[in-house]
């Protein structure tokens, strides 16, 4: 970009990135959401239930094939080892540890030798999706939640369910057997496909558009003088941090992109609704942008990231670590995020310094509002909380502070997500190099506060 | 009275030889085309932008027959080529409006005027931001779909060459460069130092353009995977083209047709090519421009350089640079005068919706150059 003018910039950036951009999003997905539609119309056909698992497994399959070609031999054998260990356990009440050591050994394999890392990076997301799958399905078997052992069928369906098989999310056996069953098409049906479409599609803009340029261009916070700095070595502090904040911010909206894009295909293929009564509600939400971008606390935004994923993380890793007490717990749900996200270094770091950051945020707000007897939790107060401070204007000054601490996590940790970060992946050193890099233009700002927390926290336990 | 007819009709061809020798003389098709900039504005060319059917517009006169027929090939390209060959007009205007030459251009055919037909260090710039701008209006074109034979490059996708399915598209600067070569290109006719030295600086107009491109590309998918994979390749904004061409016209090497005797081993495979003068001097680079003989000083005006002078140019009295008086006036001193002038001041925006001003007069010194 070197040194353009703003209005050069601005004339440059509706050709230059807005209209490819957008050609390029639309170009990619297109038969994507095509074909869950087709889906979703032949289901209503009224077919035998066999069938309606046939077909999307058929759809599944070419998704997969068009997004990874060939390379989709890899989601396919962890789908038919998971589908051999469920089987060959058939008997057994204890499937849900045994397949999770069966897919951890897997994705291990993966990641250390079977094939180049470019690839099985570029599948991470689908295989993750598989994994938390049949791992769901495991245990729910156990625990009696699905009665019986789904049949080839039933399960290749719902591994390779179109609406998730490519952009997630997860969703359970459960939900996806209801979804078989097919509801009717309605015009909030219709109204919800296309409004997390448009939603998704503005998000990719901003993550390519507008958030690497925010500060020189959108916002001109040092007036021009940051567009006449922005070719030479950045110096000050206060110039790295905004230039960190663009950075995560672009990848929060590379998120809320791809949330938006599974919202899109999940509820076009017929899932994702919730039924009250006789009331069918198409409300699927993946991720939540407000929560993550004006955060109450850090525990706020993990959950905001990815709600399915949060919630499938609190169920079958959270809760059954519980017994370990609740620090190991914390640590072994950040693990297992870490090891489906794909063995990064960056990714790992980033899980690791999350666990610590929302464990000593969370117990130091509930001392705090035990000493205080006030609504400074990490979660919001229910409306019938019992605390006797609720709506102080101090009490407004902890949150806001505490906002303020999140917002600063989430600008630190973000920065090592970089924008440029196409070679990123192929070397393991380039990326532990560039994340220390990173973290240490920043000073390591956040262990530090983090580290400091920590103290307060046992000098006021 | 016959006489006197005679005489007039002697004249009359002797004109009309002289014009033929002089058209002989200039027999070299060199920019040539530019002249299509001139047409392009006036006739309807700018209107219609899409699919125009120009087999009878009058400024493909202007264009060998070989041009003419690559335009046929591809619709939609002469519009571009038109905007490129603007864009490359203004921008050479800027980055001289300080100096004594400052790029000056007629409305005739003839765009440039007679510092085409020389071999300076101007000349050079002439030829190398021409060529960029058609390379870059051309490229950017190709991107946005405006001619029907170019789409976007999908050899450029991604990393894994053609078979890389995700990436996307970037603007067309490869189809950009090859048709700046074959249709700026094909203007040169000739086998001497004039012809190696335009095509050289044709092509370090390309490469300006080609090598400033930055590519870029994003990654989204679940977990940072790449499952979508977003990628355009920028272009440079034609300012950095002008800037860095401008650069380069500072450092440019003055070149000789190579001397076939001398390093016949070295160059046996093409003995067409250019040498530094010192030999002292590294071979010029495929970015670097070149110049075959001095600049004149473009201090007064010339009909047969074709040089208009500098006076009556506007100087700064207080810059000892390029623009200021004492530089550009060459010497000759300066006339100040003070201007009234008026413009739009204090102005207020009122909702909803309109701005009101003032007009404020404010005398301003004039420098102007005798």
């Amino acid at each position: 970009m070197g040194s353009l003018s703003r209005q050069a910039f601005f004339q440059e950036l509706g050709s230059g990135c807005l209209l490819p951009t957008v050609q390029q999003g639309l170009e990619q997905v297109w038969q994507l959401l095509l074909i869950c539609l087709v889906c979703r119309l032949s289901w209503r056909l009224g077919l035998p239930n066999f069938l309606k698992h046939l077909s999307t497994v058929v759809g599944g399959f070419y998704t997969l094939y068009l997004f990874f070609e060939l390379h989709m031999v890899w989601v396919v054998l962890l789908s038919l080892l998971c589908y051999l260990i469920l089987f060959l356990c058939r008997h057994s009440s204890s499937r849900g540890p045994f397949l999770s050591i069966t897919i951890l050994i897997y994705l291990l394999l993966g990641e250390l030798h079977m094939m180049d890392t470019t690839t099985w990076h570029k599948m991470r997301g689908s295989q993750m999706v598989v994994a938390m799958k049949a791992v769901s399905l495991a245990f729910d078997l156990d625990k009696g939640i699905v009665d019986k052992v789904p049949s080839p069928v039933e399960f290749m369906g719902y591994i390779y369910f179109v609406g998730t098989v490519i952009f997630g999310p997860w969703i359970s056996f459960n939900s996806y057997m209801d979804a078989v069953e097919s509801r009717k098409l309605s015009v909030s049906w219709f109204m919800k496909s296309v409004i997390s479409c448009v939603k998704s599609q503005l998000c990719l803009l901003i993550s390519n558009c507008v958030a690497p340029y925010l500060f020189p261009y959108f916002i001109p916070v040092f007036g021009n003088k940051l567009l006449r700095n922005k070719k030479r070595k950045m110096r000050g502090s206060i110039k790295r941090w905004l230039q960190a904040y663009e950075n995560s911010l672009s990848f929060h909206f590379s998120n809320y992109f791809v949330s938006f894009l599974g919202e899109t295909t999940t509820t076009l293929a017929g899932a994702g609704f919730t039924e009250e009564k006789d009331n069918l509600k198409w409300d699927m939400t993946i991720a939540k942008p407000l929560y993550v971008e004006f955060p109450r606390s850090m525990v706020e935004v993990v959950t905001s990231w990815n709600l399915p994923m949060s919630r499938w993380l609190n169920t079958y890793v959270f809760r059954k670590a519980l017994r370990y007490g609740s620090f190991t717990a914390i640590i072994m749900t950040y693990t297992a995020s870490a090891l489906l996200h794909g063995l990064s270094f960056h990714i790992g770091a980033v899980l690791l310094t999350l666990g610590f950051i929302t464990y000593i945020e969370h117990v130091l707000r509930k001392r705090l509002s035990a000493i205080l007897n006030a609504c400074v939790l990490s979660k919001r107060c229910p409306s019938d909380c019992k605390h006797r401070h609720k709506k102080e204007l101090w009490v407004y000054l902890i949150n806001g502070t505490f906002s303020m601490l999140a917002l600063l996590h989430l600008t630190y940790l973000g920065s090592v997500f970089g924008s440029s970060s196409d070679d990123m992946d192929s070397d393991e050193d380039g990326v532990a190099s560039h994340t220390i890099q990173k973290w240490t233009q920043l000073s390591w700002t956040s262990h530090w506060l983090t580290f400091a927390l920590w103290v307060f926290y046992r000098l006021i336990l | 009275m016959r006489v006197l007819a005679l005489l007039l009709a002697v004249k009359a061809a002797c004109v009309l030889l002289v014009s033929s020798l002089t058209g002989t003389g200039a027999v070299n098709n060199s920019g040539r085309w530019w002249g299509i900039v001139n047409v392009a504005s006036s006739g309807n060319l700018l209107t219609n932008s899409k699919n125009v059917q120009l087999v009878l517009d009058p400024s493909l006169a202007l264009l060998s027959r070989r041009q003419r027929k690559l335009i046929r090939q591809n619709p939609g390209i002469l519009h571009a080529i038109a905007a490129g060959l603007h864009t490359a007009i203004k921008e050479c205007k800027w980055q001289f409006r300080n100096r004594r030459w400052n790029c000056p251009t007629t409305h005739s055919p003839n765009v440039f005027g007679k510092i085409v037909n020389r071999g300076c260090r101007e000349t050079a710039f002439v030829f190398a931001i021409t060529s960029a701008g058609v390379t870059h209006a051309v490229a950017r074109s190709c991107s946005e779909g405006a001619i029907e034979s170019c789409t976007c490059d999908y050899r450029r996708r991604g990393p894994g060459g053609p078979d890389w399915h995700w990436g996307g598209c970037s603007d067309n600067v490869e189809f950009g460069r090859m048709f700046g070569r074959e249709f700026v290109d094909s203007s040169e006719r000739g086998r001497d130092l004039r012809y190696l030295t335009n095509l050289h600086n044709n092509e370090a107009g390309r490469m300006t353009v080609a090598s400033e491109m930055q590519q870029e590309c994003k990654c989204h998918g679940m977990s940072g995977s790449c499952t979508v994979r977003t990628c355009w390749m920028r272009l440079p904004s034609f300012r950095l083209v002008g800037d860095y061409l401008k650069d380069r016209f500072d450092g440019a090497s003055r070149v000789v047709y190579a001397n076939k005797g001398s390093n016949r081993a070295s160059h046996r495979a093409d003995p067409r090519h250019l040498e530094p003068e010192n030999p002292a001097h590294k071979l010029p680079s495929s970015r670097d421009l070149v110049y075959f003989e001095k600049s004149p000083n473009f201090c007064s005006y010339n009909g047969k350089t074709g040089t208009h002078g500098t006076s009556g140019r506007t100087c700064n009295s207080s810059s000892p640079a390029l623009d200021g008086c004492e530089l550009l006036c060459c010497g000759r001193g300066y006339k100040t005068r003070m201007e009234q002038v008026t413009e739009r001041c204090h102005c207020t925006f009122h909702w909803c919706c309109h701005v009101s001003c003032l007009n404020c007069t404010s005398t301003q010194t004039v420098h102007q150059c005798l």
